[in-house]
C-alpha cells in the first residue's frame, strides 16, 4: 500500500468522529484499530481497482482513496447480493443441513449485519460449508463475493446430475450425511464421476458397479501421488468442460491432488 | 497494529490544544481560575499519559476544554487545586468512558460527574471515582439507559448505597419547629 501512516491517521480520525456521531472525542485502542483496518481495507480496494484499469500512476490523497474504496466495497456487496439471489432461485441442498444452513440462513445474516463503513474487513460469517476454492487471505465483502461465486458455480455443476443420484451417492458415502456431512458436496460427485469416466459408465447417473469400481481403483494404484493427481486432474478437467460448457472455469483440476491422495488412501469410488 | 501510531495523532493535535487551553483562560478568569503555560503543558502531558494508561486515543480537539468549561464554576475548585483537579478529572473521565463501555457520550459522562462532584461527593474526587462512578457505570454495563433521557442528570440517587439527608423532610421539620 502506497500511503504512509501520517496520511492514514487523519482519515481514521474523520471516520472515528463519524463512528461516534460526534458525541465522543476519544475511542478505545480496539475501536481505533478496527477503524484503521477499515481505512486500510478500503484504500487497498481502491488501489487494486486502479491497477486493474492501468491508473497506477495517478495518486489521490488518502481521504479520496478511502471514499473510492468504500464505494467499491459497497458495489461488491451488491454484486454478492445479486449472485446470492440468482443462486437461491432453484437452490438444492440435497438434504445436507450444513450446506442448507450456511447458504439459506448464514448468508442473509451477512447482508443484514455487514458494516461497509466502519468494519468492511469483517465478513461476519464463519462460512461453515467449504467451497472448493477460497483464498484465506481474502476478507470482508471480497470473501463473501468469492465464496458465493464459487458456491453458485458448484451448485450449477451439481444440478447437472440426477438429484436422486447425488442423494444416493451421499448416503453411500455417509448414511447420516444429512446432519453429519461437513465436507464439500462436489467431492464425492467428482470422485464418482471420475470413476464412471474410467469405467466407461454414464457420468450423469453416478452409477458404478463392482467392475467399474475395480477398474477405477486400478487406474490410480501403483503410481506415485503426483502422477495420480495429474491423471485425476485431466479427468476432472474433461468432466468440467463437458458439464459446464461455456461456463467452464477450470477450477476442479485444482483439487485433483488432494482427491487423488484420498483415493490412494482407500476412499471408495 | 501498534499503539505508537496513535501517539502521532496526539502530537499533531498538541499545538492546536495549547491555543484552545489559552483561550479557555479568558472564560475561567472570572472564576479566579487560570493556567500558566507550563501548567498547560503539564496538563496535556498528563492527559497523554492517561490516554495511554486507559488505552484510548483522541482524534479531534480532545476533552480538556469541555472538562474545564464544565467544572470552572465548581464551588470546590480554586486556583490552588485547579491544575491537580483537572488532571484527576480527565483521568476519571477516560477511566469511566471505558467502564461505561463507550455507551455514554462525553456530555452525559461530564454532566453526571459534575452533578455528583458538587452534591454527593462534596468536592471529593476520590469519592467521585471510587463510589459514584463505579456504581453508576456498573448499572450502565448491566443495561441501564435512563441517563439518555436526562443527559446524565439526576441519575445517581437510585444507585446510591448510602442513606442520605432528606432535604424535604428537613425543611418540613424546620417549618414545624419555627413557623407553625
Amino acid at each position: 500500500m502506497d500511503y504512509k501512516m501520517e496520511e492514514l491517521l487523519p482519515v481514521m480520525a474523520k471516520l472515528a468522529k463519524r463512528y461516534t456521531s460526534g458525541e465522543s472525542t476519544s475511542v478505545s485502542y480496539d475501536t481505533a484499530r478496527r477503524l484503521m483496518e477499515a481505512v486500510v481495507y478500503c484504500i487497498k480496494e481502491c488501489e487494486t481497482a486502479n491497477k486493474a484499469v492501468m491508473l497506477e500512476g495517478q495518486r489521490v490523497d488518502g481521504m479520496t482513496a478511502y471514499e473510492r474504496g468504500y464505494r467499491i466495497v459497497l458495489d461488491k456487496a451488491e454484486q454478492a447480493k445479486a449472485v446470492y439471489h440468482r443462486m437461491i432461485l432453484n437452490f438444492e441442498d440435497y438434504g445436507c443441513q450444513n450446506y442448507r444452513d450456511t447458504i439459506l440462513k448464514g448468508i442473509p445474516a451477512f447482508f443484514l449485519k455487514y458494516d461497509a463503513r466502519f468494519e468492511p474487513q469483517n465478513h461476519v460469517l464463519t462460512l461453515d460449508y467449504p467451497v472448493l476454492k477460497l483464498s484465506d487471505s481474502v476478507a470482508g465483502a471480497d470473501r463473501i463475493l468469492d465464496y458465493l461465486t464459487e458456491a453458485e458455480y458448484e451448485q450449477i455443476f451439481l444440478q447437472n446430475f440426477n438429484r436422486e443420484a447425488v442423494i444416493n451417492l451421499l448416503e453411500y458415502v455417509r448414511p447420516d450425511y444429512g446432519s453429519l456431512y461437513f465436507d464439500n458436496l462436489c467431492i464425492p460427485v467428482l470422485i464418482r464421476a471420475a470413476g464412471c469416466m474410467i469405467g466407461d459408465e454414464d457420468v450423469y447417473s453416478l452409477k458404478l458397479d463392482g467392475r467399474g469400481e475395480r477398474e477405477a481403483a486400478a487406474y490410480f494404484s501403483e503410481i506415485n501421488p503426483e502422477t495420480a493427481g495429474n491423471r485425476l486432474g485431466g479427468l476432472l478437467d474433461i468432466l468440467e468442460k463437458k458439464v459446464m460448457g461455456e461456463a467452464y472455469r477450470g477450477i476442479f483440476r485444482n483439487c485433483a491432488h488432494d482427491l487423488a491422495v484420498r483415493i490412494q488412501n482407500g476412499s471408495r469410488f | 497494529m501498534k499503539e505508537d501510531m496513535f501517539e502521532i495523532l496526539q502530537l499533531t493535535n498538541q499545538r492546536k490544544e495549547l491555543a484552545i487551553l489559552s483561550s479557555m483562560n479568558q472564560k475561567t478568569e472570572r472564576f479566579g481560575l487560570s493556567l500558566r503555560e507550563e501548567e498547560m503543558h503539564e496538563l496535556i502531558e498528563c492527559r497523554n499519559q492517561s490516554l495511554k494508561v486507559h488505552g484510548r486515543v483522541e482524534f479531534g480537539e480532545g476533552i480538556l476544554d469541555k472538562i474545564i468549561y464544565t467544572f470552572c464554576d465548581s464551588q470546590y475548585i480554586n486556583q490552588q487545586n485547579y491544575l491537580q483537579s483537572l488532571e484527576k478529572l480527565e483521568d476519571i473521565f477516560y477511566e469511566f468512558k471505558n467502564a461505561a463501555l463507550e455507551l455514554m457520550t462525553d456530555d452525559e459522562i461530564l454532566t453526571f460527574m459534575k452533578e455528583q462532584f458538587e452534591t454527593v461527593c462534596a468536592g471529593d474526587l476520590d469519592y467521585l471515582e471510587g463510589t459514584c462512578m463505579e456504581n453508576f457505570t456498573a448499572a450502565v454495563r448491566a443495561g441501564y439507559e435512563g441517563y439518555k433521557k436526562t443527559g446524565g442528570r439526576g441519575q445517581y440517587e437510585q444507585f446510591d448505597e448510602v442513606p442520605r439527608w432528606d432535604k424535604d423532610l428537613y425543611m418540613q421539620v424546620l417549618k414545624e419547629l419555627f413557623w407553625e
